[in-house]
């Protein structure tokens, strides 16, 4: 690297860095954290529960007034949509509404509330939140040719469980960064928690794959960074990466911090291994999602099998020996007699490592030899291209080695020669393994012929160290017997030293199959029973501390070949020192569990509030801080700090239960108001920062789809208090492929539609969606065909309800799908609607209707949270 | 349509109006008039954005004053995906066919990594010649560019970087960053200059790679490009996400769902928007019907013959998009499937020559195209590559067997030109070693050719930022020097 590494940021620009190095340590979001008392003395007919006063004081200090509680309809609709982004149901907003009759708003209110947040769908919702600041992209992190699986979705399912069992938050975190050391120290059988404490650091793991860096150095520099800045952001809400290349010119983040906390990652295991050559891939390293019951009985299993092959192995070298001393060594002259008394067989033999083509075949070494190999497991082929003298019937032997029988074709100038083939099991994959192998013998012409061994698709060809080619005249079986019968010999033996004369005396592998002793035959039947018996485990994401711990040197402006010589030791971070105990890191451990309990350590002045922060953004559109990944001095500052201060203060107070924060805030006045205030002229905060109503916002993509799709019923609820079942909410959108590995099949206009509102499927932290409204959109809504599809499932539907004029058929589409009836005139808008689709249009009942619903999903009050 | 509003009062066309939180915002932003949008030029604004922006809302001010004066008003990239060698079009090396078969020197360094065994050097198989009036040294690949326009264009080739495989070489030459998700340059020049037409996206991205504009980084989606697939052969060329009406009499269907949002308390950028759309929907088809063309420009363009009939069609739609008002507009010439299309490891005169041909005569009617209607002058055209190509051969095992008659991947030194949009004619700058492995002279890095294009644009490139994540971005990030010596 001769310039600095495009790393480097652009920290400089707006202002001089000595400027702020002053300000750095009284920045409020450093200053240590405690409970305010809420505001007193406020001329108050509204609040609810101290939440409110501080909001109130705010508003008051400004001259303005909280706006009055939104409409009952509005809030159940509010509150459904916020706690588990889905639409409530028809049955709900009646039983809802029977509620607020026979209860009072106040009470129906409340119990909604309690109900929502038990609902297994609230897992999704916020689970969705924290995985955009965790970077989970469905389908992102496929190890491609490998598993044709998600190994992250694990690790979104415990995000979700997590949120549903309302998991402690500093738990949370604990788990996420060094859960597999937490379940290291833990005894016993595994139950879905000790899963769980291993599925949790999938969070260091699904960042970007960064599978064609040609330079191993800088892609290993190039991951701890990415997971440095991912964690400092998602827990700290600072970005430590500044500091990759200079100390951070705004916050306090000195350069070997992040070389600290690079020895931290960099000791931490995510690869399976980082080869230098690129075309190995760079897998992240997996493990068996399975009990430790069933990953010992896996192991045993295959222990068993290994066994059997051992013994295999023993009972061929036994009947070599006896071959060896009973025949071949005895008749070493009469064989070569007879071979040199049978006709010349000429052949071609060429080492395999000269291919003439290949898809995913290697060179490889194997006790001074040169063999080629398969890398990983998908559809491959290697080929050769013979030259030969003339045209016949040739035989075609491979030298070859493989644990087990792999299935071939042979492909001769392009057409199957042999379909199927199982190449044998020759005991294991080294050189005393190699052994000749016939492939039966074909017509080739004279000159160059094209061969090609395929392997079946995601399997493996053995490895091949030698082809031969040779000629074979149609009387040789005639000779062979004739020969043997002469000098007494056994005729298979004969033959396969014709074929290959040099092989003297033969291997084992070479014999094997004149030997066949009854044992072999026994132990393979055996074997391909214990194989059956345990399909292989399903895999996740393993994250696990490497072997040897390693402290970074600081890497100077980020360039991975120019290092100081000293490394820094592995350290937390040296940030708010005089608040949070040091934690001392021991020798041989990467030092991510003590860097956890620095983050989440109740003296940490940062944890908390980034994390009610979160919360209020989830709930409000917009945090306290409006920049909920930016608390440095860089960032926004908050709005409202006693109230943030105070909602972080009460979560550790809760014993960090996010539900208890979620409860407080939802139960609020200030989250109950209406949206519909109007500003007036003189309005001093025109852009509501204040709260002085409830912010109208752009729901979510995700939102926006599940809302279509559970309104034509493909989104079952679940019972709130009972465990998620995913298979009933698999079609939301937090379950489907989104990344740009996903297959078209899979619903590229769904794709389409959740890009187009905001989600990112990048696998880059998102801490605020991208909320912006664009004519695309508007083109969506009219054009697509996704959204005229659900209509018309919707619409068939509607007309499925059975005695219904059109004014209560109407009614019904707006309640279901606004929460909401038609005021009269709407209604006469939408019968001129109606009849216009049914007589002008001349479109049919289904199709009128499917226009309707459209528009109504097509409306700012479908898209618009209120 | 009459009882719209004037198309003036409206954004352009992919143009952010943020709906912030609240919709109070919005009403703001309506109020201040949406104008600062249509042909909005740049602004200290964006600087002034790299304060404690907390929200990113677009530029709005009123008062907007470019940095200086604009050579170039729009843009035109025709990207050849996969990796044009400079050896074999326009950086003539003759000691490669002096020293055809022989190892380089030890002086020419292997890189650190490559991506296969280096070979021996291979000379280039075109024939190479002096063209025009300055007598530049170019092969025969690209004759109809060279006989009518090698004069005229501007060579830089001397460019250079470290990315040696194509995903992160792409992602580095148009967003600045080999590994990063980032605005692209198209990104950053609609969000820096806004579209010229309030009826279409500023950044068109013509036959993107997987059918996929860049992502756009941090930057909202409003700054997107628009990606156009294939232009079918079949007339009407209509394949715009979404921009088929869907079904017909759609002004009624408007009107309903104006009613459903004048219930509630209307929201007045929606609404523009969807009429927005609306007259979008009307406008681009018309943009990108080919047949609006003359036959003679058709022929211009090659479409209708076999070779050059696809690219011809891609480029006389790029011209017709910067007609109408776009900003940016990105050509790529790629397979869709499976993209790396000048990438010839192997076989490198036959791949290389095909490819040239279905693109030399499509290129050349392109800049007589824009020259003939006066365009060229403010319009800056870029073509090149994600890299080069090494001098020497490369050992390649490849579907079709073992090969050596190809280059590999060379980012250290290569060659890209540009014409018209102040730039200088006939003018070459930098150079590489004499095996033209490495830039040597004048190098060029991939922010210094950023940097020159957006000053060509009329940008500073210093100062047009974005905050994000806690930081100020740039196209440029902290690198990029403009080469003054491109400029006229």
């Amino acid at each position: 690297m001769t310039l600095p590494t495009p790393i480097i940021f652009l920290c400089l620009l707006a202002a001089s860095a000595g400027m702020m190095m002053g300000e750095k340590k009284g920045h409020w979001a450093f200053q240590p954290l405690q409970e305010p008392s809420p505001p007193a003395n406020l001329q108050d007919d509204w609040s609810i529960n101290p939440v409110d006063l501080f909001v109130l004081k705010s508003l008051s200090d400004v001259g303005l007034r909280p706006s009055p509680q939104a409409e009952p309809a509005t809030l159940l609709r509010r509150l459904t949509l916020d706690l588990t982004g889905l639409p409530p149901t028809l049955e709900e907003l009646e039983s809802f509404e029977a509620a607020v009759t026979s209860e009072g708003s106040d009470e129906a209110y409340l119990e909604i509330v309690e109900r929502l947040l038990a609902s297994p769908h609230y897992g999704e919702r916020w689970g969705r939140h924290w995985l955009d600041v965790s970077r989970y992209v469905q389908g992102k992190t496929k190890v491609a040719a490998v598993d044709r699986i998600d190994m992250a979705e694990p690790y979104r399912d415990y995000v979700i469980r997590a949120l549903n069992t309302n998991k402690p938050f500093d738990q949370f975190v604990t788990e996420q960064i060094a859960g597999d050391i937490l379940a290291g120290t833990a005894s016993g059988e595994q139950s879905q928690d000790q899963l769980d404490l291993l599925a949790a650091p999938g969070f260091l793991s699904i960042g970007p794959w960064f599978a064609d860096c040609a330079d191993p150095n800088t892609l290993r520099m190039d991951i701890i960074d990415e997971q440095i800045s991912t964690t400092t952001q998602a827990f700290l809400g600072l970005n430590f990466a500044c500091a990759r290349c200079h100390d951070h010119f705004f916050d306090p983040v000195p350069t070997r911090d992040y070389y600290a906390l690079a020895g931290i990652f960099g000791s931490t295991r995510i690869l399976k291994k980082n080869s230098s050559n690129w075309r190995d891939g760079r897998y992240r390293l997996t493990q068996p999602e399975a009990s430790k019951k069933q990953i010992r009985a896996y192991e045993q299993n295959e222990e068993l099998i290994s066994s059997l092959r051992r013994d295999r192995w023993k009972a061929l070298t036994d009947a070599r020996e006896e071959l060896l001393s009973r025949e071949l060594l005895q008749k070493e002259e009469h064989y070569s007699n007879a071979l040199r008394h049978l006709p010349p067989m000429p052949a071609i033999e060429i080492e395999a490592e000269d291919y003439q083509g290949q898809n995913n075949v290697r060179r490889v070494e194997i006790d001074g030899a040169t063999v080629v190999e398969t890398q990983r497991e998908r559809l491959q082929w290697v080929g050769w291209r013979p030259e030969l003298p003339e045209a016949g019937t040739y035989t075609i032997l491979l030298r070859c080695a493989a644990p087990e029988s792999y299935r071939v074709e042979l492909k001769i100038d392009g057409k199957s020669a042999l379909l199927e083939f199982p190449l044998p099991a020759s005991g294991g994959w080294e050189g005393k393994h190699f052994r000749w192998v016939s492939l039966g013998h074909h017509l080739l012409r004279s000159g160059k012929n094209d061969v090609r061994l395929w392997a079946e698709d995601h399997s493996y060809l053995p490895r091949i160290d030698k082809l031969r080619f040779v000629r074979t005249p149609p009387h040789r079986g005639k000779w062979v017997n004739e020969a043997a019968r002469e000098w007494g010999l056994r005729k298979e033996i004969l033959s396969q030293l014709q074929f290959v004369p040099q092989a003297w005396p033969p291997g084992i592998s070479d014999l094997e199959r004149f030997l066949v002793p009854e044992a072999v035959a026994q132990i393979d039947t055996e074997i391909e029973k214990r194989r059956a018996l345990h399909a292989p485990l399903p895999r996740m994401l393993a994250v696990t501390d490497a072997r040897g711990t390693q402290n970074e040197p600081v890497h100077v402006g980020g360039d991975t070949y120019n290092i100081e010589k000293k490394p820094v030791p592995r350290a937390v971070p040296s940030l708010a020192k005089h608040l949070v105990k040091n934690r001392v890191i021991p020798e041989n451990s990467s030092g991510r569990l003590q860097l956890a309990q620095w983050i989440v350590d109740p003296g940490n002045p940062l944890t908390p509030r980034v994390i009610a922060n979160r919360l209020w953004q989830g709930h409000f559109g917009t945090g306290i801080v409006a920049t909920s990944g930016d608390f440095g001095i860089q960032g926004a500052d908050p709005t409202n700090q006693p109230l943030l201060d105070y909602l972080a203060a009460r979560l550790i107070a809760m014993d960090w239960s996010l539900k208890d924060l979620h409860r407080l805030i939802v139960t609020s006045a200030t989250y109950r108001q209406s949206s519909s205030t109007a500003p007036t002229k003189t309005n001093p905060d025109p852009d509501n920062k204040l709260l002085w109503r409830y912010p109208r916002r752009r729901l979510e993509a995700e939102v926006l789809y599940d809302s279509m799709l559970s309104l034509s019923g493909k989104v079952p609820r679940q019972v709130s208090g009972q465990p998620l079942d995913n298979s009933k909410s698999k079609d939301r959108a937090m379950y489907i492929l989104t990344s740009g590995r996903s297959p078209l099949g899979m619903g590229i206009e769904i794709r389409k539609m959740l890009h187009l509102f905001g989600y990112d499927p990048s696998g880059v932290p998102v801490h605020q969606r991208d909320s912006s409204v664009n004519t695309s959109q508007s083109l969506f809504w009219l054009n697509n065909k996704l959204p005229r599809y659900y209509a018309s499932k919707l619409a068939e539907h509607l007309l499925s309800l059975p005695d219904l004029n059109d004014e209560q058929r109407v009614t019904i589409a707006f309640r279901m799908i606004l929460g909401h009836s038609p005021g009269p005139l709407l209604m006469e808008q939408t019968f001129t609607y109606l009849d216009h689709c049914r007589i002008v249009q001349d479109l049919g009942e289904t199709a009128s209707w499917a226009r309707v619903v459209l528009g109504l999903f097509s409306s700012d009050n479908f898209s618009y949270l209120k | 349509m009459n009882s719209f509003p004037s198309a003036s009062n409206f954004p352009s066309g992919n143009a952010a109006i943020r709906a912030g939180g609240d919709g109070s915002s919005l009403l703001s932003l309506s109020r201040r008039g949406f104008m600062g949008f249509s042909g909005l030029a740049l602004c200290d604004l964006l600087t002034r954005q790299a304060s404690k922006a907390a929200t990113q809302t677009p530029p709005t001010s009123e008062d907007l004053e470019p940095h200086f004066p604009a050579r170039a008003k729009r843009m035109i990239f025709i990207m050849l995906d996969g990796g044009l060698s400079q050896v074999d079009s326009y950086d003539y090396k003759p000691r490669l066919q002096a020293e055809h078969g022989k190892p380089l020197p030890a002086s020419i360094k292997s890189p650190k990594f490559t991506f296969a065994e280096r070979g021996h050097i291979i000379g280039s198989p075109f024939e190479w010649s002096q063209w025009g009036e300055t007598g530049s040294w170019a092969s025969d690949l690209f004759p109809k560019v060279n006989s009518r326009w090698l004069d005229k264009l501007c060579f830089i080739h001397s460019l250079h970087h470290e990315n040696e495989d194509h995903i992160t070489a792409m992602s580095m030459l148009n967003t600045g960053v080999p590994r990063e998700v980032r605005p692209a340059m198209g990104n950053w020049l609609l969000y820096g200059l806004g579209s010229d037409n309030s009826n279409l996206p500023g950044y068109v991205d013509l036959t993107p790679k997987d059918g996929k504009a860049f992502p756009t980084g941090f930057l909202p989606s409003s700054f997107a490009g628009a990606p156009i697939m294939k232009p079918s052969r079949r007339g009407g060329d209509l394949n715009w996400d979404n921009l088929a009406a869907g079904f017909s009499d759609q002004r009624e269907h408007l009107d309903f769902i104006q009613a459903i949002n004048e219930e509630d308390d209307p929201l007045i950028a929606e609404l523009r928007n969807r009429e927005l759309a609306f007259r979008m929907q009307n406008v681009a088809p018309e943009v990108m019907d080919l047949n609006k063309e003359s036959e003679a420009t058709k022929k211009l363009y090659g479409v209708g013959e076999n070779h050059t009939d696809e690219f011809g069609r891609t480029l006389l739609l790029a011209r017709r998009f910067s007609e109408a008002g776009v900003r940016f507009v990105t050509a790529t010439h790629s397979t869709s499937r499976y993209g790396n299309l000048w990438d010839q490891h192997a076989g490198l005169e036959k791949g290389h020559r095909g490819n040239a041909n279905a693109v030399d005569q499509p290129i050349a009617a392109l800049l007589h195209d824009l020259e003939s209607r006066g365009m060229l002058e403010d319009t800056l055209v870029l073509c090149g590559s994600e890299f080069g190509r090494t001098p020497s051969r490369e050992i390649f095992d490849g579907q079709m067997g073992r090969s050596d008659d190809g280059r590999d991947h060379n980012p250290h030194g290569f060659t890209m030109w540009m014409c018209g949009g102040g730039t200088k004619q006939g003018y070459h700058h930098g150079a590489t070693d004499d095996y033209g492995y490495y830039a040597v002279r004048d190098r060029v890095s991939i922010h210094d050719l950023h940097a020159t294009v957006l000053h060509l644009m009329g940008i500073d490139h210093e100062r047009l930022t974005f905050h994000h994540s806690g930081r100020d971005y740039r196209l440029t990030d902290v690198f990029g020097k403009v080469v003054n010596e491109v400029i006229s």
